[in-house]
């Protein structure tokens, strides 16, 4: 599929690159200045100047920095696997959760719920989501065989997406108690609230290798741009490619999962917004998803603490209610273009 | 100055042979150009000496060494392949999307150097895209899209090119253009082995001509003995008018052998 679409003038990367990080730098400021509390900036000079109160340090350390430091993360791991994936499948549609990752992730999540082991001890948790990911990544490669193609990758992706799913509702629906549905209910809406400095030592280090062997692929995106035969012959071993970004995205999105539940649409929006940016090449998309995809999470993860009705509505609540009709506007404009 | 050379190449796909046994050269300075009825055989050979597929039998050598036994990027830097049918995913431009030819060039995590970036310019005025660089490929007519495609291929600088139907789909005018940047890369050493359906555009426009039939070469050499009345028979199950104009072939298909002429 060709995304034909007219690239805008400025294609300066840097500058780009620049203003991405100057606006993900902002915003993860402003995450730590935002709550309930109402600890604004000016606590957090005080406390960067070693004068606060130590109420205040409690509340900006160990509720909000685990929020903001999550946030960049996730969102960083689901910008960046958004922009991997479309530029492998080249398919503009193509998103992190294609794979069967986020799926297989929750469900591990929610079995943890379901047998009680997430109230037994606290990182029991992230660590199923973890393991979740881990099986469902065994069962896509497997089932994907040793095709180096992109469409046997789908298929198993939507395999294995429709049986964790399957076996997710069955947890909901053999659930022990009301609370403990109500408590997958919750979880798989997908939320930075009450994350502590523990989930975030237990995610980063999964996400900071995997986005690290996502941003390996670059020039082998590039090459794809040509179709599978041709970047073959430009030295692209196809192959090893799809299991580098199998690899990566299970670990970085699957820990993304596990911590914080099912996030959508931030890998799928991110990259799209920012492609004529970078003249639609896809290496140099990955940067700009990841700058890109860490802002718009902690942006929309400020907007839930901001937005105050009865409660906190849920991270992934809010990026589904901004990503849903977008998607639509795409497969629309994708329509518009193919007719 | 690199030499081609396949021997006994054998292939089946669901032991439906595609290919019985073929040997083929390829030798610098030479454009041939891969004939044949649909079916016999050309876009697997294509592909087996591309390194795309590996036949069950035979093998493919570059001066003498295997092509399996070569590193992948040195295989890449030493046969371009320029694909039936190229198109481009994403709406890049003209210059980023010759560019890529360059990519077995430049190494991993490395900008394009200024020998890439004069071999992108070299390739971009070899097929008159110069003024077309900037323009975005989704915005090119068919004849710009297949001389940025086969730029994309030169950029390489391979001393190996394997076009598939490179002229599939052009105007006359055009197929022309594309036929002179190839013979012109071959002036400048290149091998270069082209699969053309158009049997004037084949015998016009190469040195060399190669016609397959059921999986085997049924005849080689020069485009007029090639082109007998008997091999197009055999090969094609046509009647045809062959002469010669301005030094070259030319061959008009009348109809199918065992109807009657209207």
């Amino acid at each position: 599929m060709s995304a034909a679409r007219t690239p805008r003038t400025p294609r300066r990367p840097r500058t780009l690159l620049a203003l991405l990080a100057l606006a993900t730098l902002v915003l993860f400021a402003l995450s730590l200045a935002v709550g309930p509390s109402g600890l604004g900036i000016g606590a957090l000079v005080d406390l960067a100047a070693g004068r606060g109160a130590e109420a205040a340090r409690i509340i900006v350390i160990e509720v909000r920095l685990p929020r903001a430091l999550l946030a960049l993360l996730i969102g960083a791991a689901l910008g960046l696997s958004g922009a991997v994936l479309q530029g492998y499948l080249r398919n503009p549609l193509a998103e992190p959760g294609l794979i069967g990752v986020t799926a297989s992730g929750a469900l591990g999540a929610v079995l943890t719920l379901y047998f009680g082991l997430a109230s037994a001890f606290a990182l029991a948790l992230p660590l199923g989501g973890i393991a979740g990911a881990a099986a469902g990544v065994v069962v896509v490669q497997a089932l994907a065989g040793r095709d180096t193609g992109a469409l046997s990758l789908i298929l198993a992706g939507i395999a294995v997406t429709s049986f964790a799913g399957a076996l997710t509702a069955l947890a909901l629906n053999l659930a022990p108690s009301p609370f403990a549905a109500l408590e997958i209910v919750f979880w798989m809406m997908g939320s930075l609230a009450d994350r502590s400095l523990d989930h975030v030592a237990l995610a980063a280090p999964f996400i900071v290798i995997g986005a690290g062997l996502l941003l390996t692929t670059g020039r082998a995106l590039d090459a794809l741009t040509l179709g599978e035969d041709t970047a073959a012959t430009l030295g692209v071993d196809l192959g090893r490619l799809r299991a580098r970004i199998v690899a990566g995205t299970a670990i970085a999105v699957g820990a993304a999962t596990a911590v914080a539940g099912a996030i959508g649409f931030v890998g799928l929006v991110v990259p799209h917004l920012l492609r004529p940016w970078t003249g639609y090449r896809p290496a140099a998309l990955l940067p700009a998803s990841a700058l890109g995809g860490a802002a718009l999470t902690l942006a929309a993860d400020i907007a839930v603490r901001v937005i105050a009705v009865r409660g906190e509505i849920k991270l992934g609540v809010v990026t589904a209610l901004i990503g849903a009709p977008f998607f639509l506007w795409l497969v629309l404009a994708e329509r518009r273009r193919l007719a | 100055m690199s030499r081609l050379s396949a021997r006994g190449i054998r292939h089946a796909y669901n032991s439906r042979p595609v290919l019985a046994g073929v040997d083929l050269d390829l030798a610098p300075g030479e454009v041939v150009g891969l004939i044949g009825p649909n079916g016999a055989g050309k876009t697997t050979l294509m592909r087996v000496l591309a390194s795309l597929m590996t036949p069950e039998e035979g093998s493919v050598a570059l001066d003498g060494a295997p092509l399996s036994s070569l590193p992948r990027e040195a295989r890449a830097r030493a046969i371009a392949y320029l694909a039936q049918d190229g198109a481009a995913e994403w709406a890049v431009s003209v210059e980023t999307l010759v560019g890529l030819g360059r990519l077995p060039h430049v190494g991993p995590f490395r900008a394009p150097g200024a020998a890439d970036r004069a071999a992108v310019a070299r390739a971009l005025a070899a097929c008159d895209l110069a003024l077309l660089a900037a323009r975005p490929v989704n915005r090119l007519s068919g004849g710009e899209r297949a001389r940025a495609l086969l730029a994309r291929a030169l950029a390489v600088e391979a001393p190996v090119l394997l076009a598939d139907e490179p002229v599939a789909g052009l105007d006359p005018a055009h197929a022309i253009d594309v036929m002179e940047v190839l013979a012109a890369r071959a002036r400048q050493g290149a091998a270069v082995l082209a699969v053309i359906h158009d049997l004037t555009i084949a015998a016009r426009h190469c040195d060399r001509l190669v016609l397959m039939e059921a999986g085997a070469v049924l005849a080689e050499g020069a485009p007029a003995d090639v082109l007998s009345e008997a091999n197009l028979a055999r090969a094609y199950g046509i009647r045809a008018l062959a002469g010669t104009a301005e030094g070259r072939a030319w061959i008009v298909p009348l109809g199918r052998i065992g109807e009657r002429a209207r």
